[in-house]
């Protein structure tokens, strides 16, 4: 048993057992984290693919490459594979599971058997989502009623397959929780926690809370599709506003779930490559409790204009900006980080950096979002999906990109280009500005969002941002060129590359199947860069 | 034609340029905080950055500042609550319709949108209002949620099926101006356009002339209200005199605030009568019994619509009843019979009279023309074709075209049906 005092841990977690079985039926939790990471990965390739798609088509005013019909296909598809196969679970139960034990200095995760039923459960409810394929969603990711229940698109089955990932996540929340609280090596006090694991620890406990409401939700929609329950049809005597509120009850937190533990990666990241200690640390570690809690409560600014009643509309903006305070305080905490400190700007410090840069823009857009004179003018246009690319791409997956390049020679035992890696960056940074930021000022012109077709004299913009998306896709495509092909032919990474101080970089690299020899025991936090002997 | 480019649409109102100054203002602010942060950012991450071949130096060994800490949250939270207040104080306005406001019926379906003017004449997806005119839009959707935006005036609001939501705006600003669905409803919801054209008074008077000398089949709104209110027999219990009968009076109804059972009050607005029609169980006026039938089934949207235009007629706020005018006799088909009839229906939306694809085939050149079926038979364009397609249109689909054209079966007559056979027979 791998949690009992054991003197074989083994050598290489990606060697010591061998054969297809051995990982489909792994309880470590590294293996899982890869399984994770390689499938949820290329569903962000998948993705991308639709929105290259959507942005052709939108080349030109009127329809010519594809029907309005198929259009409508491809964005839905563009959404709700990123958001439900791609940035919810990235971190999490990719990275997350991988490191967390390693960063709290314990051999696996709680629940090791429940651990391997998430990725079971998750694969099913991929298995699940392919076969509505068949019949391509059109409703938009955010499944609106009542046309989500007239169309007669696979609505019920894609939101099955989606149910049954819902399930996975819960269990992995679950499951995270447990593990920090009580598999803390000796002296890890809460005081002592890398940051990463108080990002994933907040992100978790929304996954628990909020996570089953979209589930029943979607259930009320199936019953609806199936059975004919009139919930959310006028014409049975449903309300439209109603599934609104419990999709958006659920589909606000997310949005923290979604960046919760990129931010956290940038904590780790930034003191390593500044060799300085995290500035603030508690409040860090408070805001993201605090964003989380915040976060349950401001889920009406999706509806300003759907129909809500005044006194809604006034409460839901009013809350909206609290989320904007602790928010603000880890920017200016990273940033404080920088002072004095002997910077690195090696590609995993290169894409916090970025980070920081596109999600302060992301976050700035979000007061003309709340504001409810404002937001009457930019919902439903396409300054909001600029703004929610920023946050999301400029935010989450940046954040993503200093994860895996930093962690890339734990997992693998092998060190990337760094000239590649840096290459890769150009691309990707020019690429994302050049696609995105023109959609901030095509929103406030009035262009609405999910449109297959568009007067003319929006086309020179939706031009840039098609030009924009490919180079951003040829960056992405060298990343993972870098990444794949080094696996196979990179430098023998050493234990430590980046002379961090977590507990993962204790280990060799990869990790052996029992992660350490002896459980650490820990006597200080894991920011003293540069710490003063005393 | 709607307006064209600039870098953003001027503001057409006085509230839309409101809503711009509020979004200056959180520009400013957004400006202030971006220079702080993205300066400090770029400055540190060069300033301190270490350089190759450069010996590691010593870094300060800082964990934290309250003082700071305090600073960057009580300054964004000054900011931030200035910004929550300034946009609501706008919004109210954008919310509050003035008094003495033109009411024009909206009805979004899938998609188009028509337009009907207090006195009855309907037009789709087109709206005219002379300048300076404030106008209040009520909608109300046929089917799924639609949207309605109109950029430059800074108004936006969803439209949705079993309820009325309202816009207003003074159209200060001539033009024709774009109006957009902004509520993804299916396949043709990026066609989904309509434009508001804004007319120099004498223009407006000039039109408005030659519509209301035409004769139509239309009654003014609240007069047609006043036949289905007899129609449906509503005055047995009813009354609009003040009279207490078996229900209340609706005298002085509409507009006002209404005593609950149960000690609640609620303004007396579209959607209370709505809901009073379709579900009288759902709120019971104080003093009165639960025993009002529902109409629902028996009443059509477009009564609704006209029965609360009738009641609104008998409050002093509302608007003085419009004199009716008399229904056009009864004439043989004919092709310009069928031109209105096409225009009144919005056919338009979907069919093209130049040969041009739209979402449905074009009627240039269709009468008396074989047309390929999507099951494979082969047809031609005949008066029988014609009717069986406006009646029951799913079961005669063409090939290539996607199966969506709604029935029209009880919206358009049959004699209607026979004159708008002999305008496409007119369109070679």
């Amino acid at each position: 048993m791998i949690n009992a005092v054991s003197t074989n841990i083994g050598e290489n977690y990606l060697t010591d057992k061998r054969g297809l079985l051995s990982w489909i039926y792994t309880l470590d939790h590294k293996r899982i984290g890869v399984m994770y990471l390689c499938i949820i990965l290329f569903f962000f390739l998948v993705g991308g693919v639709f929105g290259l798609i959507v942005r052709l088509e939108l080349i030109k005013p009127a329809n010519w490459l594809m029907s309005n019909q198929t259009y409508n296909e491809m964005f839905t598809l563009h959404g709700a594979i990123m958001i439900f196969l791609f940035v919810i679970p990235v971190i999490p139960s990719g990275l997350g599971n991988f490191f967390i034990p390693l960063l709290i200095g314990a051999r696996d995760v709680a629940f090791p058997r429940l651990n391997i039923l998430s990725l079971w459960l998750f694969v099913a409810g991929i298995i699940v989502v392919m076969i509505s394929l068949s019949s391509p969603i059109d409703t938009g990711w955010t499944f609106y009623t009542p046309y989500s229940e007239r169309t007669s698109a696979a609505v019920t089955v894609l939101v099955g397959g989606i149910f049954l990932v819902g399930m996975s996540t819960i269990l992995t929340g679950l499951n995270f929780i447990v593990t920090i609280h009580r598999l803390r090596a000796p002296g890890m006090t809460w005081g002592r926690l890398p940051l990463f694991i108080w990002g994933v620890y907040a992100t978790s406990i929304i996954n628990v809370v909020s996570t089953p409401v979209i589930g029943m939700t979607f259930l009320l929609l199936l019953a609806e599709r199936v059975l004919g329950i009139g919930f959310f049809d006028p014409a049975k005597g449903g309300d439209p506003l109603l599934f609104q509120h419990f999709f958006w009850f659920y589909s606000h937190p997310v949005v923290y779930v979604m960046i919760l533990p990129a931010m956290g990666i940038i904590s780790e990241v930034i003191p390593v490559f500044a060799r300085k200690p995290i500035f603030g640390y508690r409040a860090i570690a408070i805001s993201s409790l605090a964003i989380a809690f915040a976060g349950f409560f401001v889920w009406g600014h999706h509806m300003f204009v759907a129909g809500m009643s005044n006194v809604a509309d006034i409460f839901f903006s009013f809350l909206t900006f609290s989320v904007a305070i602790p928010t603000g305080v880890k920017v200016f905490n990273w940033i404080a980080t920088l002072y004095k400190g002997s910077i690195h700007l090696d590609s995993p410090m290169i894409y916090a950096l970025t980070f920081i840069f596109s999600f302060i823009i992301g976050g700035l857009t979000g007061p003309f979002l709340g504001a409810l004179a404002t937001d009457v003018h930019l919902h439903d246009t396409y300054f909001v999906v600029a703004h929610f690319h920023y946050t999301m791409m400029g935010g989450t997956v940046m954040g993503l990109f200093a994860g895996l390049h930093y962690w890339y020679p734990k997992m693998t035992g092998r060190m990337f280009s760094e000239k590649t890696a840096k290459a890769a960056w150009v691309l990707v940074f020019i690429g994302f500005f050049v696609t995105f930021f023109n959609m901030f000022i095509l929103g406030f012109r009035g262009m609405p969002r999910r449109w297959a077709t568009y007067p003319p004299e929006f086309q020179t913009q939706h031009i840039i941002s098609t030009v924009g998306a490919f180079i951003l896709a040829a960056g992405i495509a060298i990343m993972f060129y870098n990444f794949i092909v080094n696996i196979f032919r990179g430098e023998k990474a050493p234990p430590n590359p980046w002379n961090g101080l977590t507990l993962e970089w204790q280990v060799p690299s990869p990790p052996p199947t029992g992660n350490f020899a002896e459980i650490p025991v820990v006597t200080d936090w894991p920011y003293g860069y540069g710490k003063p002997r005393e | 034609m709607p307006e064209t480019s600039h870098i953003a649409y001027g503001a057409a109102s006085h509230v839309a340029a409101e809503v711009d100054s509020v979004f200056l203002f959180i520009l400013i602010i957004a400006a202030f905080f971006f220079i702080t942060t993205q300066g400090a950012l770029i400055y540190l991450a060069l300033r301190y950055r270490k350089k190759k071949g450069e010996p590691e130096r010593q870094t300060a060994y800082i964990t934290k500042n309250t003082v700071l800490e305090g600073l960057w949250i009580g300054l964004p939270s000054l900011a931030v609550f200035a910004i929550f207040l300034y946009g609501y104080t706008v919004w109210e306005d954008l919310r509050t319709v003035p008094e003495g406001a033109e009411e024009i019926n909206v009805l979004a379906r899938q998609w188009l949108y028509e337009f009907k003017y207090a006195d009855g004449r309907k037009y789709v997806n087109e709206v005219r209002v002379p300048v300076g005119q404030t106008v209040k839009f009520t909608m109300t959707s046929a089917d799924v949620l639609h949207g309605f935006f109109i950029p430059s005036y800074r108004v936006k609001q969803d439209i949705l099926p079993g309820r009325y939501t309202y816009v207003w705006l003074k159209a200060e600003t001539p033009g024709d101006f774009y109006i957009f669905c902004t509520q993804y409803c299916g396949y043709g919801h990026s066609q989904m356009r309509a434009t508001l054209k804004v007319m120099p008074g004498d223009q407006y008077q000039a039109w408005y002339l030659k519509e209301t000398s035409k004769p139509t089949a239309g009654l003014p709104l609240a007069e047609e209200g006043r036949a289905v209110v007899l129609k449906l027999g509503c005055l047995a219990c009813h009354s609009t005199d003040g009279t207490v009968k078996v229900g209340p009076t609706w005298e002085d109804l509409y507009g006002s605030r209404v005593l609950l059972e149960g000690g609640n009050t609620v303004a007396a607005d579209d959607n209370y009568i709505r809901e009073s029609i379709l579900e009288p169980g759902a709120k019971i006026v104080k003093g009165f019994s639960n025993i009002m039938p529902t109409f629902k089934g028996v009443i059509t949207e477009d009564e609704i619509t006209a029965v609360i235009a009738y009641i609104r007629s008998l409050s002093p706020k509302g608007m003085a009843a419009p004199t009716a005018r008399l229904a056009a006799p009864a004439a043989p088909p004919s092709a310009a019979k069928g031109k209105e009839a096409v225009e009144k229906n919005g056919c338009l939306a979907c069919h093209s009279t130049d040969g041009s694809k739209k979402v449905g085939p074009t009627w240039k050149g269709l009468y008396g023309a074989k047309v390929t079926l999507a099951d494979g038979r082969v047809m031609t364009a005949d008066d029988q074709y014609i009717k069986e397609h406006i009646y029951d249109p799913s079961t005669l689909l063409v090939k290539g075209f996607p199966n969506i054209m709604p029935s029209y079966k009880g919206i358009i007559s049959d004699d209607d049906v026979a004159s708008i056979t002999e305008y496409i027979k007119t369109l070679k």
